[in-house]
C-alpha cells in the first residue's frame, strides 16, 4: 500500500460509489431470493406433499435461505466498504483540491512580492542616498521582505497540511483494506486472509458453502484441512447438513472420503465415487496410451520408461479393480464400506465389513508381507470372517471389522522384510487411522488384530503417545522391534498373542512357515508369545475350540489346510474371544516342542 | 417414508420459486480495480472479497439446484406414475 504523495486523492470516486451501488442492488436481489425460498418452504406442507423428500427439501432449502442471507450481508459489507472509501477519498480530493489552490495563490503572491521586492532594492539604488525617495525605497523593500517571509510561512503550513492529507489517505486505504478483509465482508475465510488461525479454528466456522469456496479460490488449502484434529472435523461435519455434506462429498470426493473424522458412512460414498473417477482416469491412459512426457515410443530412447509407466498403470488398475471387487459383500453377509483410498500407485485403501458408524466395536486387521490393494479381496474375506466369528460369540453386539491396506508393505521375498522402515511408515498411517476412529466414535470399542508384518507395523503405532486400543491382538508374529519387548509397552488395555507350530519351509509337519523367519533374522527379533513379552497366549493349534492352524497364511484355500482367519479355526474363535472381552473363553497355548523333521536335523536342541 | 403428492399446482410452484433463485445468483458485478480504487493495495483486497464471492454465488448456485430438484423429481414421478396408470387402464 503505497500513497501517491503527489496526488493523495488519487481514485474515481464515481466509480466506487457505482461498485458500491451495484453491490447493495445485488444483495437485495439475493435477499427477495431467500424470502422467495422462504416462502416455498411456508409452503411444502403436509397438506401439499409429505414424505421424506419433503423433509429433505425444507433441510436444504431452510440452508439455503440462511446462505442466501449470508451472501447478502456480505456484499451489504462490501458495498459499506466501498462507500466508506469513497467518502474518505472525496473528503481527501476536497481538501486537496483546496491546498492546491491555496499553494497556487501564495506561490502567485510570492513571485509577486519577490519582482516588487527586486524593483524596491533597484529604485532605492537609483536614488541618492539619504534622500527621502532613497528612505522610501527601502522602506517598501523592507515591508515587502516582511510579507514575503510571511507567505514562505503560510507555503510550508500548507506542505505540512499535504503531508498530512497523505497520512490521512493511507488511514482512509487502512481501513477499507481491513473492512474488506474483514469478517463482515468474507466470513470465516477472513481468518485465512488474515493468517494465524489454525486449521481447526477456521474449520469449526466453515460452512458446507464457505469451504467450497474456499477450496475452489486455494485448492491448496486442501493440504491443510487434511492436517486438521479429527475431535474438530467430528465436531463440525455433522453441522454442515444432508445438502452440504452431499455437495462436499460430490465436489471434492477425494479430501472427504479420505478426511479423518468424518462419518464412515460419508467416507464411503466419496471414496466410490473418487475409486470410479481413478478407474476411469488409468483406463483412460491406459486406451490412450498416455504415459507421461518422460515416457517415449516403443524401440526409441524411451522405450524402457515406456514399458515402467505401462506396468505402473496396468498395476494400478488392477489395485483398483481389487478394491472393486472387496466391496462386493457376498449375499447374506454384511454390508462393506470403502473407508479410505489414495491415489498411491499401487493405491492404498481399507474396506470395512460392517458399519462402522454404528458398530459397538470395531476391530483394524492389519495385514502382512506381500499386502496389497490386490490382495485386499482375500484381506476383506479374512476380515469378514472375523467379523462372523465376533458376532457369533458376541451376538448382542455390532461388530465391524477393517481389512486395512493402509500402508506399502514389504513385498514377498525381499529383504525389506527384514527391516523396520515399512513398518514405522505404516505404523504412521495406522496410527493416524486409529485416531480418527477414536475421534468419530470415541464411545465404540477399538481393537487391532495383525498377522505377521503386520504385527511389526501395528506394534509401533501402538506405541504412539495419542493411540489407544481396548485389544491387541498378534497372530503369526513375524516379531517387534527390540523397543517394544513388553506388552506393557503396548498401548493397549489387553495385549493377546497366538503362534502355530514354528516349521522349516522343506518341513512336512504342518505349520506357521514363516512367522520365525522374521523373528530369527530381521531386525523385529521380539516373540511377542514368549513369556518375558507378557501377552496373553493363546491356542491355534491345540486341537481344542477348532480346526488347528496348518500355515502362515490368514485364509487358505479349501482343503490346503488352515489360516490364522479361516472360519471354524480354534486360531480365529480365540482371537474373536479375544476381541469382544471374553477372553476366560479362549483355549490356552501349547508348547510347541520341535517336529519330527527337527529332530531329525538338528536334535532335541531346540533351536529352530 | 414414500413421497405423496396432494397439491400438484404448488408443488410445482414450489419447486419455480426456488429455482428462481438462479436467477438472483447470476453474476453481473464488476470489479472495482486499481484505476477506480487509486490504491494497489485496495484493489488488491477488493478483488479478493470479489473473486470470493463470486465464487461462493456458483456455490449457491448450485445448491439452489439441488434444492429445487426435490419437489421437482417428486412431481416428475408422481407425473410419470399417473401417465402409467393411465394408460393401464385404457
Amino acid at each position: 500500500m503505497t500513497v501517491d504523495a503527489g496526488n493523495p486523492g488519487r481514485g474515481d470516486v464515481a466509480g466506487i460509489s457505482a461498485a458500491a451501488r451495484e453491490r447493495s442492488v445485488k444483495a437485495q436481489t439475493i435477499r427477495d431470493a431467500a424470502a422467495a425460498v422462504d416462502r416455498a418452504i411456508g409452503e411444502a406442507n403436509g397438506s401439499v406433499w409429505t414424505g421424506k423428500a419433503r423433509e429433505s427439501f425444507v433441510a436444504a432449502a431452510t440452508i439455503l435461505t440462511a446462505e442466501l442471507h449470508t451472501s447478502a450481508d456480505r456484499l451489504d459489507a462490501e458495498a459499506s466498504a466501498f462507500n466508506t472509501y469513497g467518502f474518505g477519498v472525496q473528503e481527501i480530493q476536497n481538501a486537496q483540491r483546496t491546498l492546491e489552490l491555496r499553494r497556487e495563490e501564495v506561490q502567485g503572491d510570492l513571485a509577486r512580492c519577490g519582482h516588487r521586492q527586486d524593483q524596491a532594492e533597484r529604485d532605492a539604488r537609483a536614488t541618492l542616498p539619504l534622500s527621502a525617495e532613497s528612505d522610501e525605497a527601502y522602506a517598501r523593500s523592507r515591508l515587502l521582505k516582511g510579507q514575503i517571509d510571511d507567505l514562505h510561512g503560510q507555503s510550508a503550513a500548507i506542505e505540512r497540511e499535504w503531508g498530512a492529507l497523505v497520512e490521512r489517505r493511507r488511514s482512509v486505504n487502512a481501513t477499507a483494506i481491513a473492512s474488506l478483509s474483514g469478517t463482515s465482508v468474507l466470513g470465516p475465510l477472513s481468518m485465512i486472509t488474515r493468517g494465524g488461525a489454525s486449521v481447526d479454528q477456521v474449520l469449526t466456522q466453515l460452512s458446507a458453502v464457505d469451504l467450497l469456496t474456499l477450496l475452489r479460490t486455494d485448492p491448496s488449502y486442501a493440504d491443510r484441512l487434511r492436517a486438521a484434529d479429527p475431535s474438530a472435523v467430528a465436531g463440525w461435519w455433522p453441522g454442515l447438513g444432508h445438502s452440504g455434506q452431499d455437495a462436499l462429498i460430490a465436489a471434492f470426493p477425494a479430501l472427504i472420503g479420505n478426511l479423518e473424522g468424518i462419518a464412515y458412512t460419508a467416507r464411503d460414498r466419496a471414496n466410490r465415487i473418487w475409486l470410479r473417477q481413478q478407474l476411469a482416469d488409468v483406463r483412460n491412459q491406459i486406451d490412450n496410451q498416455s504415459f507421461g512426457s518422460g515416457a517415449g515410443g516403443y524401440g526409441g530412447s524411451g522405450g524402457y520408461e515406456t514399458e515402467t509407466a505401462i506396468a505402473a498403470a496396468l498395476a494400478r488398475l488392477r489395485g483398483l479393480e481389487a478394491i472393486q471387487t472387496a466391496l462386493r459383500a457376498p449375499k447374506g453377509h454384511a454390508e462393506r464400506f470403502l473407508i479410505s483410498l489414495t491415489d498411491d500407485k499401487p493405491p492404498l485403501a481399507a474396506v470395512s465389513v460392517g458399519n462402522l458408524d454404528t458398530a459397538d466395536s470395531v476391530t483394524w486387521a492389519v495385514p502382512g508381507m506381500g499386502s496389497s490393494a490386490e490382495g485386499l479381496p482375500d484381506w476383506a474375506v479374512a476380515s469378514q470372517n472375523l467379523q462372523e466369528s465376533q458376532t457369533t460369540v458376541d451376538p448382542d453386539n455390532q461388530h465391524a471389522v477393517v481389512a486395512w491396506v493402509g500402508y506399502n508393505a514389504p513385498p514377498v521375498g525381499g529383504p525389506q522384510v527384514l527391516g523396520t522402515d515399512y513398518a514405522k511408515a505404516g505404523a504412521v498411517n495406522l496410527a493416524a487411522s486409529l485416531d480418527g476412529f477414536t475421534a468419530t466414535r470415541p464411545v465404540a470399542g477399538l481393537n487391532v488384530v495383525a498377522h505377521s508384518y503386520g504385527t511389526t507395523t501395528a506394534s509401533i503405532a501402538l506405541t504412539s503417545a495419542s493411540v489407544h486400543v481396548d485389544t491387541f491382538v498378534s497372530v503369526g508374529s513375524a516379531g517387534l522391534a527390540p523397543s517394544i519387548d513388553r506388552a506393557s509397552d503396548l498401548h493397549a488395555d489387553q495385549v493377546f498373542a497366538g503362534q502355530a507350530q514354528d516349521v522349516w519351509l522343506v518341513d512336512p509337519a504342518p505349520g506357521d512357515q514363516w512367522a520365525w523367519f522374521g523373528r530369527a533374522f530381521g531386525d523385529h527379533p521380539v516373540n511377542p508369545v514368549s513369556d518375558s513379552f507378557g501377552a496373553q497366549t493363546f491356542g491355534v493349534d491345540s486341537g481344542a475350540g477348532g480346526a488347528p492352524v496348518t500355515d502362515h497364511g490368514v485364509n487358505v484355500e479349501a482343503g490346503s489346510g488352515y489360516g490364522y482367519l479361516d472360519l471354524n479355526t480354534e486360531s480365529i474363535r480365540n482371537v474373536a474371544y479375544a476381541t469382544t472381552g471374553q477372553a476366560t473363553a479362549i483355549t490356552p497355548a501349547v508348547d510347541h516342542g520341535p517336529t519330527p523333521f527337527q529332530q531329525a536335523i538338528i536334535g532335541a536342541s531346540g533351536a529352530y | 417414508m414414500a413421497d405423496l403428492r396432494l397439491d400438484a399446482g404448488t408443488l410445482a410452484s414450489i419447486a419455480s420459486q426456488v429455482q428462481g433463485g438462479s436467477d438472483a445468483l447470476v453474476w453481473n458485478l464488476h470489479r472495482a480495480g486499481f484505476g477506480v480504487l487509486g490504491d494497489d493495495g485496495v484493489a488488491d483486497a477488493a478483488d479478493d472479497a470479489f473473486q470470493r464471492q463470486k465464487v461462493r454465488t456458483s456455490v449457491l448456485e448450485a445448491s439452489v439446484n439441488t434444492a429445487a430438484a426435490y419437489p421437482a423429481h417428486v412431481a416428475d414421478r408422481f407425473d410419470d406414475t399417473d401417465s402409467r396408470l393411465a394408460r393401464s387402464m385404457q
